[in-house]
């Protein structure tokens, strides 16, 4: 699990502060938790407004939900899978309103706002890495890739968030790492096959 | 070095990151610290990664724009709390409301001007601290609460 900041108050007593009704302790852990949460529902949903809005609601389910975390899991398991079905409703949603989504009609193609804060990416190689990323990677793949590659959880744990077996989640996790390190290594004329 | 170039080429597209970084005694790591051209192409791969994650990051920073949350939670709900959110700062980014169990009472069709009235008949304080992105207001009525996100 990634590391927490130094000096802080462990999450585990903000948490039971703030199931305890205390206002200023849900502030300070919805605050907290906030970023995280996005990038769980960009990852996840692969459009950066929705992912707004989804880490939105999220917060106020946090705020109705709280006094339901019973701290039989980690706080960040329950919380990630919070995130995870507030995601699905919101797609939900989405179709309801006919909006176009990335994981419905076209894999290949993402939402407009999306690709404008891609395209403001100062590296064009990073922007074009992202894009295939988001893109080429079904949604599991991404979501477990993200978790353990590039935030540090262990594969058991975010087979755990995502309600998976850990063996499940280490397969889908290899098939992520070929296709984005293959991408990677084409994008680098300096690394031919040189052996 | 017993393990080839072709199989660590093939074995680092899979490799956990810190075999990639030459940690460790497994074969692909013993591979990586000693031969320059397999240790580029981890090294390609690492840092690629790295800025994949600083590139989510930035994604995942909320906008500046203002941005609104339909309110769904009870079905006497129908309105959007943007106007609650323009009287109550001019910095709030957005406003969200809760509803808790007792729904409140706004009439079918009410304009988001007759709701935000009704939820803040005085106007509140709200303060947005330092450091802080959420907020709790308590509002006149016991049965609504507001999360402020800004």
């Amino acid at each position: 699990m990634p590391p927490s900041t130094p000096g802080a108050e462990p999450m585990e007593a903000v948490v039971a502060r703030a199931r305890g009704g205390d206002e200023r302790a849900f502030a300070e852990l919805a605050t907290s938790v906030r970023a995280q949460v996005h990038r769980w529902a960009l990852v996840r949903t692969g459009d950066a407004d929705d992912a707004e809005d989804v880490a939105q609601t999220v917060v106020i389910r946090l705020h109705r939900h709280l006094h339901a975390f019973e701290g039989r899991s980690k706080f960040t398991t329950w919380l990630y899978r919070l995130t995870a079905s507030a995601a699905l409703d919101w797609v939900k949603g989405r179709g309801r309103r006919e909006r176009a989504h990335l994981a419905s009609a076209d894999p290949g193609t993402l939402a407009a706002a999306t690709d404008d804060r891609i395209a403001a990416l100062e590296n064009e190689r990073t922007a074009a890495l992202v894009r295939s990323f988001f893109a080429e990677l079904p949604a599991r793949q991404r979501e477990v890739f993200d978790l353990v590659d590039l935030q540090g959880f262990t594969p058991a744990e975010a087979g755990e968030m995502l309600d998976i077996e850990g063996v499940t989640a280490r397969a889908h996790l290899f098939r992520a790492r070929r296709a984005i390190r293959e991408r990677i290594l084409a994008a680098h004329p300096n690394l031919g096959d040189d052996r | 070095m017993t393990m080839d170039c072709a199989a660590a080429r093939d074995l680092l597209l899979e490799a956990d990151p810190t075999e990639l970084r030459g940690e460790g005694d497994s074969p692909l790591a013993v591979h990586l610290r000693a031969c320059a051209g397999c240790r580029a192409r981890a090294d390609a791969i690492l840092a690629a990664e790295a800025e994949l994650d600083a590139a989510l990051r930035i994604l995942a920073t909320p906008s500046t724009d203002p941005k609104v949350v339909p309110l769904r939670p009870r079905r006497a709900w129908t309105g959007r709390i943007v106007p609650a959110a323009a009287s109550l700062a001019a910095l709030a980014a957005a406003v969200v409301a809760m509803m808790l169990p007792r729904p409140h009472p706004v009439p079918r069709g009410a304009t988001s001007e007759q709701i935000a009235r009704l939820m803040f008949p005085a106007p509140p304080v709200a303060r947005a601290e330092a450091g802080r992105s959420v907020a709790v207001l308590k509002t006149s009525d016991p049965g609504v609460t507001v999360v402020w996100v800004y």
